[in-house]
């Protein structure tokens, strides 16, 4: 009888562990998921008008479940600044009247919209030109965007960061470290990041001993490595640097901030490995290529990072042969499955409606589509778990955006439809994900590498040229071939070990034109000719939008 | 109507600048036809010249301002006796030595300045072996500016062509000088000048070979005077 039992229990215990096993097999291996030939209806829309798809759910979950469950919301949804029923905004005021200074301050219809904030018991942290950040009750959002001057109110923008290194040597670097300067500059150079955790550990070995440092957004100076890493290699590339700007930021207002300090401290050159999505049309417009405009308007060479995306973008034109208001991505498939293997992931839906930029705002889209976010359950199928559903009534931005802490597993996001007078395009970026179903690697290029004037960098690896395939392609949305320039990924670094991407890339150009400026009289734009002409031409002939004119070269 | 000299007046019907262009124009002109006949017609030796003298010899360059080291170099005259007092001269020369490195002026190398320079001596024989003179005209100089062989050897490696240049110039200058006659044909000549030539546009130029890129600045007020000690031999006939 015992060994009855005992064999039972055995056989249960071995079925238990091959059940056990099938499903953590189904939910990790990177096999994608089925789909159904058909979306059902969306939940109905409730959120109110001039306010971002998610915060709007959040006010409403404020208001009809209560703080808790907001907090819950907030925490699930990588609202991070979630503070006693607080969170950071970025208000959009009313202004129609064109900038004119390049050192920008603030629009005088601020003023009365700051007062309202105020009042409304929320604080003030930063302003610049049309953009008021500041951090406000949650239950009082709503009635914040019923004044006049107020236009939208939005979730920061939140910047994502895309070790000698080995592409120093690859780009014929050293072979100018010891020319005479020919009526030579002491030369600026800054990095513009998120963090700087470690710098002050490689000064005067892996950095120059004379770092000028400025926290636009302190909480994140010591957590975010990634600025340490970048100002590793454009110290690598030139050594003969005395000082160096080490200047951080967290959004987009404190990113406006940020440059003004730039332009005003007379730097050269901005090292820029960061990029930004849902922060512009793509076509070279909005408040962070305007930041790069000003720049570079006041003689700064902007280098930004063409971004890591091309294998987590897909772009096209909204279809729906079914007419039930789905995307189809593809015939049959509604919607874009992608693995999350890091149990974080962002969705960025935008589409090409955001009307003409002023130089300091958007007219707004009244073209409203909306982003859902759905979860694969092997027992269940598809199960729909998040959404950004903000209205486009005319004033918002043409985004959606939905950043979750999920699991390990399989995902997928849907577009739908909610209200429109016209067929758009639709442009979507998954961060954190993998294995996407449908990839459109062309105009995966992020904001402001996009904008005219900052030099758009991609990245080869350091040992053998080859495009990185998550390495950002051209066009922008108004058809500009980028990136400009490829340059070295993969190479070493104090920082990372190993650092890969358009990230590490960027600092080799950004140092290599600050090496081209401290040993020659070219201005800026000459050297960004100069690097251009000399580039080593790889892909198709000519400038593509793969590798831009080809790989940095500062030899010929 | 005669002019007072008995030169035709063809300007009597002129007004304004014409006419005082002539009138100094005839002037000079009557002036030299006067004075210089003066000159000659004084009781003097006899000239240790033929009427027509060439030189040759060599000579210290000794550049004024700071842009221009010493220098040596070469020249050659020559001469036509219109008078036994007055001689028309035609010089040119050539003169190397090294540039001055500084850092918003040039980057340091060789220059070579040729002034060709035509003019006039006016001098008188001291016995029948000597003439001393004082000389005077314009000097058109052409100035080369090599960079420094290694520095533009650096640039070259990197796709770079430097140029450093001197605008050419007219210029005046004075000279003190004397001849002897050591044969029937042959003299010693031995003479110092100085060119007048302060202020004169200078520019350097970065060119990327790749993309023709030019980076140009000007090196303002370079003074491409200075002062010559020539000396040599000539052969006069």
């Amino acid at each position: 009888m015992q060994g009855e039992s005992s064999l039972v229990r055995r056989i249960l215990g071995v079925l238990t562990g091959l059940a056990l096993l099938a499903v953590t097999v189904q939910s990790q291996a990177p096999v994608p998921p089925g789909e159904p030939a058909s979306l059902p209806a969306p939940p109905p829309k409730d959120v109110p008008a001039k306010m971002d798809g998610v915060l709007g759910q959040l006010w409403t979950v404020y208001r009809t479940q209560g703080p808790t469950a907001a907090q819950e919301f907030a925490n699930r949804h990588m609202i991070d600044d979630w503070k006693d029923g607080t969170i950071r905004v970025v208000v959009e005021v009313e202004d129609a009247s064109p900038t004119s200074s390049d050192v920008q301050s603030l629009s005088p219809a601020v003023e009365p919209v700051v007062r309202r904030i105020e009042a409304l018991g929320g604080t003030v942290e930063a302003a610049h030109d049309v953009r008021i950040q500041g951090r406000v009750r949650v239950d009082t959002l709503e009635e914040l965007t019923r004044h006049p001057s107020v236009r939208f109110v939005r979730r920061p923008g939140r910047p994502f960061p895309l070790v000698v290194s080995e592409g120093v040597g690859r780009v014929g670097a050293p072979r100018w470290w010891n020319v005479t300067p020919y009526r030579g500059q002491s030369v600026r150079v800054a990095v513009l990041d998120l963090g700087f955790r470690g710098a002050d550990r490689l000064r005067g070995v892996e950095l120059p001993n004379d770092l000028i440092t400025r926290a636009f957004d302190p909480t994140w100076w010591n957590v975010e490595p990634h600025g340490t890493a970048c100002a590793e290699i454009v110290y690598d590339m030139n050594p003969g640097l005395d000082r160096m700007w080490l200047v951080n930021f967290g959004t987009d207002v404190e990113h406006s901030l940020a440059v003004d300090y730039l332009i005003g401290q007379k730097v050269h050159v901005i090292s820029y490995s960061i990029g930004w999505v849902n922060m512009g049309a793509g076509d070279g417009t909005g408040p962070i290529d305007e930041d790069v405009k000003r720049a570079v308007r006041s003689g700064i060479a902007w280098v930004a990072a063409a971004g890591n995306e091309a294998q987590s973008h897909w772009e096209g034109p909204y279809s729906d042969p079914n007419g039930n208001r789905w995307h189809n991505f593809a015939p049959n498939s509604e919607i874009l499955e992608f693995y999350s293997p890091t149990r974080v992931f962002c969705a960025f839906l935008n589409w090409d409606d955001w009307g003409p930029w002023n130089g300091r705002s958007y007219r707004g889209s009244d073209q409203d589509y909306d982003l859902y976010v759905w979860a694969w359950d092997p027992w269940y199928g598809w199960r729909l778990i998040a959404w950004s559903i903000g209205p486009q009534t005319g004033s918002e931005w043409p985004t959606e955006a939905v950043c979750l802490r999920a699991w390990r597993g399989w995902f997928g996001v849907s577009v739908h439809r909610y209200w429109a007078y016209r067929s758009v395009k639709l442009e979507l970026f998954l961060w954190g994900a993998t294995d996407l179903e449908h990839v459109v690697p062309e105009g995966s290029v992020l904001i402001p590498a996009d904008a005219r004037e900052a030099i758009a960098v991609g990245a080869t690896d350091w040992s053998d040229d080859t495009l990185h395939d998550y390495s950002s392609r051209g066009p922008t949305n108004d058809g500009r071939t980028k990136p400009d320039l490829t340059a070295p990924s993969g190479v070493s670094s104090a920082t990372y070990g190993r650092f890969f991407g358009t990230s590490a890339a960027t600092p080799h150009v950004a140092g290599a034109i600050s090496l081209v400026l401290a040993k020659t009289p070219y201005t800026p734009d000459q050297i960004r000719a100069i690097l251009e002409g000399r580039a080593l031409d790889l892909g198709p002939r000519g400038p593509d939008n793969l590798y831009g004119r080809g790989r940095l070269r500062l030899t010929p | 109507m005669k002019h007072m000299f008995g030169l035709p007046t063809r300007s009597t019907r002129r007004r304004g600048r014409s006419a005082s262009r002539w009138f100094w124009r005839h002037w000079t002109l009557l002036a030299a036809l006067t004075v210089l006949p003066a000159l000659t017609a004084e009781a003097q030796p006899k000239t240790p010249m033929g009427r027509v003298t060439i030189g040759i010899g060599g000579l210290a360059g000794f550049p004024a301002g700071d842009d221009f080291g010493t220098g040596v170099g070469v020249n050659a005259w020559f001469a036509f006796r219109v008078t036994s007092a007055l001689l028309l001269e035609l010089n040119a020369s050539w003169t190397t030595g090294t540039v001055e490195s500084r850092p918003t002026r040039f980057s340091g190398g060789r220059y070579r300045f040729i002034p060709v320079q035509a003019g006039l001596r006016l001098g008188r024989s001291l016995g029948d072996r000597t003439f001393a003179y004082a000389a005077g005209g314009g000097a058109y100089t052409v100035h080369r500016i090599t960079v420094d062989e290694s520095l533009r050897a650096t640039w070259e490696s990197l796709g770079f062509e430097i140029r450093e240049e001197v605008d050419h110039v007219l210029r005046p200058y004075v000279g003190l000088g004397g001849l002897y006659r050591v044969s029937r044909h042959f003299l010693l000549s031995l003479d110092a000048r100085l060119v007048i030539g302060g202020g004169t546009p200078g520019r350097w130029t970065l060119r990327d070979r790749t993309t023709q890129t030019t980076a140009s600045g000007s090196i303002p007020d370079v003074s491409t005077g200075g002062f010559t000690l020539r000396g040599g031999f000539a052969y006069t006939f």
